[in-house]
């Protein structure tokens, strides 16, 4: 079974990156369009073993979203992938249990690679 | 001019010097960094190309402090987890690249280090004001990271320009802004564009047949590296920007926003079969009060709000958004008051 992964990011073109790169490598492509909309796929996807979310979006934030995610007991890992690199915000993302912070433009070998470390252990592409 | 090499493996040092001095750089190699600084005493290096596998604020920090702010620190690493480029930058660095390193690739990071380098020299001045307004200013190489972040994007080689191509007209605006709500400054970004190049570009990067839908996307997800890329150049411990999301606008209206601006830059991004031009200004901007009734999504916080018990409810400098809004009227008093760095609407 291929591996799912969720991009919640609210620029179409960065979803449309992400979608590429990823499927290439043999993974589904949830989207998500802010934290709300995620949120709302998260419950209706059950089989999604990696999200991929940037960090500013209207409506609820990438920060936000995995506040909510960790506050429910979530396990799925999330990474952060925005042009933000400030250093608290990188902190506040990591004591709610981030597993990355990849700073756009992103490469896209280096998120295959991320997203296979991280759903390493779930059903092979 | 003088590339400095730090890495611990011998092998790896003497295979990048090699590349180096064959592309005609004069080169340093050291096994450590304290070695190196205790060789360049004399005179701080100007660029670094330095091995790590944990990039922290310390070592990046002790190297500024003796090299000073203009150093030119690209990254090298052998563990490319996921959080490495972010930290490395978020350190302070200023490229990251990963082992094993392409010949190709790492001459063109040295190369554009060297023309960031070359350009710092050009603008410089001795103003190394901390205030946030001097940070602004020193926006020494801002557009060359621009360019290369957009050009990544992209997917297609851009040159910064002074002056437009030949009959460039604009067609499309994209605007975004950066907070400094403790100083009520904001710093204003406009990018636009006509509808040629956008064309050329989502062709670039998706290819097929053009389609029309993804060009605002695309222009708007460009002003927003380009925003990121301003924020990380002008970020430093004492002043951090709120980044504000983009949105289209006419492009007389984008310009009209920047009358005014008490600083202003303006540069092209061009390629071949496209232009984009970008203009960065700094604006005053009076914060408001308003009551957490009337809180808005996209104001900025000015100060952090806590509930009774003291708990953080939102730090300051934080962008709002509906869902925390939400948060804030159930926990605290709709009558509160508190400062924005943003209007309503």
């Amino acid at each position: 079974m291929r591996r799912r992964v969720m991009i919640v990011d609210d620029s179409l073109i960065v979803r449309r990156q992400v979608q590429n790169a990823l499927a290439a490598a043999g993974f589904e492509v949830t989207h998500a369009v802010d934290g709300v909309d995620a949120l709302a796929k998260v419950d209706e996807t059950p089989d999604l073993v990696l999200i991929f979310c940037d960090v500013n979006m209207p409506r609820m934030g990438g920060l936000e979203l995995i506040e909510a995610l960790a506050s429910r007991g979530s396990s799925i890992p999330v990474v952060m992938l925005t042009t933000e690199a400030e250093r608290s915000l990188i902190a506040r993302a990591d004591a709610s249990g981030a597993k990355g912070w990849i700073v756009k433009p992103f490469d896209a070998e280096m998120l295959v690679e991320t997203a296979d470390l991280l759903t390493a252990g779930s059903a092979e592409p | 001019m003088n590339i400095t090499l730090v890495d611990p493996d011998p092998i790896d040092v003497a295979v990048t010097a090699r590349t180096l001095a064959a592309a005609g750089y004069a080169v340093s190699t050291f096994a450590s960094l304290d070695g190196m600084l205790r060789a360049s005493r004399g005179e701080p290096p100007k660029i670094v190309v330095l091995e790590l596998d944990t990039v922290t604020a310390d070592i990046v920090g002790k190297l500024r402090a003796r090299a000073g702010a203009q150093l030119y620190i690209l990254v090298l690493t052998s563990k490319p987890r996921a959080a490495t480029a972010g930290s490395a930058f978020a350190a302070g660095a200023d490229d990251y690249m990963r082992k094993p390193v392409r010949r190709e690739e790492l001459l063109a990071r040295v190369a554009k280090a060297v023309r960031m380098q070359s350009l710092i020299a050009a603008t410089c001045s001795d103003d190394a004001s901390h205030s946030p307004l001097g940070r602004l200013k020193a926006w020494k190489g801002a557009e060359l990271t621009v360019c290369v972040d957009v050009a990544a994007m992209t997917r297609a080689p851009l040159d910064v320009q002074e002056t437009a191509a030949a009959g460039w007209t604009p067609e499309y605006c994209a605007q975004t802004r950066l907070f400094l709500p403790d100083q009520e400054l904001e710093l204003a970004l406009l990018l636009t564009t006509n509808q040629a190049s956008l064309s050329a570009t989502a062709r670039q990067m998706f290819g097929g047949a053009d389609d029309p839908e993804v060009h605002q996307e695309v222009l708007l997800e460009m002003a927003n590296l380009a925003a990121g890329a301003l924020k990380r150049k002008a970020l430093t411990e004492d002043v951090v920007f709120t980044l504000d999301l983009p949105a289209c606008v006419p492009p007389a209206a984008g310009i009209a926003l920047l009358e005014d601006a008490v600083l202003a830059k303006r540069w092209f991004l061009v390629a071949r079969d496209r232009c984009f031009e970008l203009r960065a200004a700094i604006r005053r901007r009076e914060n408001r009060v308003v009551s957490v009734a009337e809180l808005r999504e996209g104001m900025v916080l000015v100060g952090s709000v806590r509930n009774a018990a003291g708990t953080l409810l939102a730090a300051a400098g934080t962008r709002l958004t509906s869902a925390m809004i939400d948060r804030l009227r159930a926990q605290v008093s709709g009558a509160l008051s508190l400062e924005v760095a943003r209007a309503a609407g």
